[in-house]
């Protein structure tokens, strides 16, 4: 049995199979793109001014990526070039051009995805901002700690009682170990329980095997408090504990287990790139000078007197036109953020940064002023990666969506190239055939990256 | 297609011309994006950048569409195809946004009662009780 | 290419006698490409996942009925005696998890695969007269991701979290929230629906390209578009839906993932608290993003679980009427309609979402438009039956039925449509009633009059119509026993997800509206026993429904039975044309041999031609040259 039009064109739709399928292909294509670029309209066009994070049309992120998105737009455009010249040499039957093109294709979609890795790695380990809680957005980098790997959001806590949960959950009824688990990991295996009875119950072996037995004897509790014998230092990570969130006297786990104590550390150290009061109601207040100091306030006032001095701004208010929210209440550090290893000047040129809270200590090596901002002061944080704000969410989903249509076109285009001959041999208009399809989808690919590059990097 | 090689020969001097004519567009929109002096408008991004930005996209993606996807002369089954697909693209990404834009406003008795127009990321914070030293059990 | 190329390559030109080696088991039967074996693959596969769903249900409708009894039987079940509270009942948890596996299963993993995956898949390439689908490899692999994806769904009921429970529409935030309790969220049940998902929304669009392509290009020789039966129509139309509603929901599962695994926000508003704590997330998204996302497909989504339906019910008729298809063309013409407004109609599932005046009248109006359609397919349908002379064979009495279940379903959808009266009934059991008439009494019977209509093809014999009338009267009436007291309840106000049958709000939902005058309340109080205690009469008809239930399983024993026992003892009817049917599937071997026909199949003429007048017998089939004219007609030229 064969099935009918797999090389030739049926006379009545004038078509081949595979051409039928892979625009039908393209149409569903359409919509998944139609529906990620409906998302990023609704997104963008929900952003309550003052509320919601701004987008970063108003404060300037794109900096350096808006030159490695242009290169990979020429790096796409010239691929999808070599692919329709690929085709055509092969209708022409030159294969040798035809896997010469082929190849630069490949070549083109392997830079695409190194650019693409760079962009992803500054943006993921390179930037970091913190939300106050008053609504003061500082944005930069977070501090190099040698001590741990990702530095900032390590939090020390004193604790001297325990809740242990006894809820057995899900269909196997275990015992929930989470708190071992965590007490193992950070520093809680010196650990000396006071048990309710009377019991001291040293180490985490004794303390599981004592909660198996407790939670055997009393199948109706949830759980059970119990003190420890001295106060046991943890020190753990913000996404270890339930929430990410820590209060003064407490810690609450996963699972409804829970430390409770005293905390005695959870700063972040952040060099300040940005400051952005849009979301501030009154900036003369803003925690960011309570961190950064008075001169920083001064720096921020002469920055928005200048910019109002600025003739094209002032020409465009003289016409009656209102600046776009972020532009006047946003300070940017004149070292401008984004690229490390920029020159080491003095801090800010704008009076003196607080010695307080503020060094240059060369952290950072650009001289802009480190913080040291207390946890309960931060509503949220986070390194610009896709948690950052519903544009990077968006950004970094549909990137690497198209990311991974090009990888999988590559791979078939490669399947083409070296594994073509055979077919171009029996049938080579069957092979144009492939590569044509191929082509419309490698297209497509370069078609969405049309659209995603003025409004990821531009806009 | 017809593919007689002179054909395909004059084809390729076009594909080479388009793919000209999508890297000099690239260079256009970077420049009024990246440079002030050919800036619309507001310094930044404001309505006219984001309008040009878009009609630049939609000419260079038409180019990609026509020439090298080969629908300047394709069947007409597909037209009819795609020009379902695109009026249902268009129908969730334009009436999504009509959703959005009429919401059920309250009564402006209510909005000065609650200043709903007046709330910002402060409020959202002071109403919630973990970020005061108690948090508060609901 | 050319066309003289064109002409050189075709189908039978490569028939050279017995080249095909013999095939495995394994390649015959599991990892088969032949469109038949993957048909009755997914056939199999969907009615399994519709027995499982039924059960859930079952365990549901126990709750609602007795929420203070322990559950029978079951409650000793290994896993189940976990799943329980210690009291053997019901809990809400286990309950809101048994609901939304229920939808989710039944629609996905159900009735679209047996309607599109297992009707579509076996019928329609026999229908156009191909050999097999377009490309049969995908059409194995589309089989295989919905097997995967169903798996993983089922087997999220053994995770440690259980399995979703968010609803089958899957509502964010409560679906981002839900689980947090688990620090690895990865292996928890909200996460794992959204993974099955991708993989069943990804079986649907590879099997959707496929059936397009097919119908486009695959057709036999003389099938134009106007001799294409209807059920062909109406499974290219499902496909078209299929294809272009599923990826926004696809963007829908992406992005309630990352939500999930990556803390993004997108579904995630500024200032969300959950147990009092502000939620570690950026914030700025949009909840009702997820619904818009969600209902573009949703929408769809429900005609494609009926539009297989009405197809079979179409050949059905006509074959059992002996007549023609009254207003084939008009039917044509309707489900392409259809197929289109169902894509603008979606926010009708969101009047309550705060969406202005505006917008719901333009939804409010696609969706009064769309009954229009709806309406002529099943008028037309019910005016094929007027004058005929009726054969009420099996798979002919489930259509008959179909008829008017499909019709009360549909007209209960038409207040809805209308916002201003589902301001009431939105989230109430009328709305529960409204799409289970139409998909259960519904569809599914359409379904089943398939099965009873396609068997002897596959088999070679008939299904016993003593068990199937054992199974159809039951069914029948179980099916009213069931959904028409939902719309009393639901017009009275109750709730659709309450675990214990609305018994918490006994007294108080409509005593409410009653007191206020509301006029549905006073209306319903006046015709039924005026001034009587109102709420508990309707919380008491949770028996009735709960009783139907359990019925209905019951009444499906004799279709199990009879399914298994007439492939080996059904009455043999292995003549090609066991119905004396007009269509294409009827000219090939019984059962089709891989690739199908034996000779050319050719289209003549269109797919209806019953009784037509002059002719010997009161059937014409498509396949059969023209034996009155005796100049020959020459044929449109196709190839
Ligand atoms: C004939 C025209 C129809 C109209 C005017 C209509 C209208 C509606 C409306 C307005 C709702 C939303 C009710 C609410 O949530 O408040 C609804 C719900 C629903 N309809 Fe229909 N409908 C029609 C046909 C159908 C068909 C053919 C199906 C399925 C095969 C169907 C399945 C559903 C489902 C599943 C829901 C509930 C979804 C949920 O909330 O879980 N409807 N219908
Ligand atoms: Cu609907």
């Amino acid at each position: 049995m064969e099935i009918p039009y797999t090389v030739s064109a049926r006379r009545d739709t004038g078509l081949f199979n595979s051409k039928v399928g892979i625009w039908l292909f393209l149409a569903s294509e359409v919509m998944l793109f139609g529906g990620l670029f409906s998302g990023y309209v609704f997104l963008r066009a929900g952003v309550r001014p003052g509320v919601d994070l701004p987008w970063p049309d108003a404060v300037y992120v794109h900096g350096p990526f808006i030159w490695l998105g242009f290169l990979n737009t020429l790096v796409l455009i010239a691929s999808s070039v070599f692919v329709v010249l690929a085709w055509a040499q092969l209708k022409m039957r030159r294969y040798g051009m035809y896997q010469f093109y082929m190849s630069l294709v490949l070549v083109c979609a392997a830079g695409f995805m190194v650019v693409k890795t760079i962009e992803y790695n500054s943006k993921l380990n390179h930037h970091f901002g913190a939300r106050l809680s008053d609504g003061t957005l500082l944005d930069g980098a977070l501090v190099a700690d040698d001590s741990h790997h990702c530095p900032g959001d390590y939090v020390t806590f004193e604790a001297d009682k325990a809740v242990f949960s006894l809820a057995r959950t899900g269909i196997f009824r275990k015992l929930d170990p989470y708190f071992l688990d965590f007490a193992v990991l950070k520093g809680g295996e010196e650990m000396v329980v006071n048990a309710p009875g009377g019991k001291q119950l040293k180490g985490v072996a004794e303390l599981s095997a004592w909660l198996e037995e407790y939670a055997a004897q009393n199948p109706r509790e949830a759980r059970v408090t119990a003190g420890f014998a001295k106060p046991v230092t943890f020190q753990f990570r913000r996404k270890d504990v339930f929430g990410k969130r820590v209060f003064p006297d407490r810690v609450p786990l996963f699972r409804g287990n829970e430390l409770q104590g005293k905390l005695i550390d959870d700063t972040v150290e952040i060099e300040v790139h940005t400051v952005d009061l849009q979301m501030v109601r009154d900036e003369e207040k803003s925690l960011a000078w309570a961190y950064l100091g008075e001169g920083y306030k001064a720096g921020y006032e002469g920055h928005k007197k200048e910019k109002l001095n600025d003739p094209l701004h002032r020409r465009f208010l003289e016409k009656g036109g209102t600046l776009p929210g972020g532009q006047l209440r946003i300070w940017q550090h004149p070292h401008p953020a984004g690229e490390h290893g920029g020159e080491k000047a003095a801090a800010g040129g704008h009076g003196e940064a607080s010695a307080a809270h503020g060094s240059s200590d060369g952290h950072g090596g650009h001289g802009a002023p480190v913080v040291s901002i207390k946890g309960s002061d931060i509503h949220f944080m986070g390194a610009h990666g896709p948690k950052f704000g519903t544009y990077y969410a968006i950004y970094f989903t549909m990137t690497a969506l198209h990311g991974l249509h090009v990888v999988g076109g590559a791979l078939v285009l490669a399947y083409f190239l070296f594994f073509g001959r055979k077919l171009y041999r029996k049938n080579p208009e069957h092979l144009a055939n492939r590569v044509e399809v191929g082509g419309l989808f490698w297209h497509f690919v370069d078609l969405v990256w049309i659209f995603l590059f003025p409004i990821m990097y531009l806009m | 297609m017809e593919s007689s090689t002179e054909d395909l020969q004059k084809h390729v001097r076009t594909y080479l011309m388009v793919g000209a004519t999508l890297f000099v567009f690239t260079i256009v929109t970077v420049l009024v994006r990246t440079v002030p002096f050919f800036d619309f408008g507001v310094p930044g991004v404001d309505a006219p950048d984001i309008a040009f930005g878009l009609v630049i996209a939609t000419f260079k993606s038409s180019l990609v569409m026509l020439i090298f996807m080969h629908l300047n002369h394709e069947r007409g089954l597909i037209y009819k195809v795609l020009v379902f697909t695109v009026a249902f693209a268009i129908s969730l990404m334009g009436l999504t946004l009509f959703a959005q834009g009429n919401p059920i406003r309250p009564h402006a008795d209510v909005i000065e009662h609650l200043h709903v127009s007046d709330v910002t990321a402060a409020d959202v914070e002071s109403k919630a009780p973990g970020a005061k030293a108690e948090p508060a059990k609901h | 290419m050319s066309a003289t190329e064109a002409s050189h390559s075709e189908a039978h030109d490569h028939h050279d006698g017995h080249d095909h080696h013999e095939l495995s088991f394994w390649q015959k039967y599991v990892f088969s490409t032949d469109h038949k074996v993957i048909g009755i693959q997914y056939g199999i596969t969907s009615l399994i996942f519709l027995a499982i769903g039924f059960f859930l249900m079952m365990v549901m409708r126990w709750s609602i009925a007795y929420p203070d009894r322990p559950l029978p039987m079951v409650g000793d079940w290994p896993f189940f005696n976990k799943w329980i509270g210690e009291d053997g009942l019901v809990t809400g948890d286990l309950y809101n998890m048994f609901g939304a596996m229920h939808g989710t299963i039944m629609v996905f993993l159900g009735v679209v695969p047996l309607a599109f995956g297992a009707f579509g898949n076996y019928v329609t390439p026999l229908q156009i007269g191909a050999p097999d689908m377009a490309f049969p490899r995908l059409n194995m692999a589309s089989y295989w991701f919905y097997l995967l994806g169903g798996v993983l769904m089922f087997i999220s009921f053994f995770l440690d979290s259980g399995a979703a429970k968010a609803g089958w529409t899957n509502y964010s935030p409560l679906a981002n929230i839900t689980d947090q309790q688990y620090r690895d969220l990865f292996w928890t049940s909200q996460t794992q629906w959204l993974m099955a998902m991708v993989f069943l929304i990804t079986s649907s669009l590879l099997g959707a390209v496929n059936f397009i392509t097919t119908i486009i290009n695959l057709r036999a020789k003389g099938m134009t578009w106007m001799r294409l039966p209807f059920f062909c129509w109406a499974q290219l139309v499902t496909g078209f839906l299929l294809l272009l509603a599923f990826p926004p929901l696809e963007v829908a599962a992406v992005m309630q993932l990352m939500d999930r695994l990556a803390g993004t926000s997108f579904f995630i508003p500024t200032g969300l608290h959950v147990g009092g704590n502000m939620v570690d997330a950026a914030g700025g998204g949009s909840p009702l993003l997820y619904q818009h996302l969600f209902w573009f497909l949703g929408h769809p989504e429900v005609y494609v679980l009926i539009l297989p339906g009405i197809g079979i019910v179409a050949e059905i008729v006509a074959n059992n009427t002996r007549k023609p298809l009254w207003g084939y063309k008009t039917m044509v013409g309707a489900v392409m309609v259809l197929g289109f407004l169902s894509f603008i109609v979606w926010a009708h599932h969101m009047y309550l979402t705060g969406m202005g005046t505006a917008i719901s009248t333009f939804f409010q109006t696609t969706t009064v438009l769309i009954s229009i359609p709806s309406v002529i397919l099943i008028t037309s349908i019910l005016l094929s039956m007027w004058g005929g002379s009726i054969r009420f064979t099996m798979p002919m009495l489930w259509a008959t039925a179909f008829i008017p279940m499909f019709g009360i379903g549909g007209l209960t959808g038409l207040p809805l449509a209308f916002n201003y009266l589902d301001l009431h009934l939105h989230d109430t059991y009328y709305v529960i009633g409204h799409f289970h008439y139409v998909v259960a009494p519904g569809t599914i019977f359409a379904l089943f009059a398939g099965i009873y209509y396609w068997y002897p093809k596959q088999t070679g014999r008939q299904m016993n119509s003593f068990l199937g009338h054992l199974h159809f009267w039951p069914s029948l009436l179980c099916m009213n026993l069931i959904f028409a007291p939902m719309f009393i309840q639901g017009m009275a106000g109750m709730h659709r997800r309450a675990f214990d049958g609305g018994a918490a709000y006994e007294q108080i939902s409509s005593q409410v509206y009653l007191e206020q005058g509301h006029p549905l309340a006073v209306l319903f109080n006046a015709i039924f026993r005026g001034g009587a205690d109102l709420p508990v009469e309707v919380i008491n008809l949770n028996l009735l429904t709960s009783a139907g239930a359990f019925l209905l399983a019951l009444a499906q024993v004799p279709f199990v039975i009879n399914f298994f026992l007439s492939m080996f003892r059904g009455a043999k009817s292995d003549e090609r044309n066991p119905w004396q049917g007009t269509t294409l599937e009827w000219m090939c071997p019984t059962p089709p041999p891989h690739g199908n026909f034996d000779r050319e199949p050719v289209a003549y003429r269109g797919p209806y031609e019953y009784s037509v007048p002059g002719e010997e017998r009161d059937f014409t089939p498509q396949f059969e040259p023209d034996t009155r004219v005796t100049e020959a007609r020459p044929l449109p030229s196709l190839h």
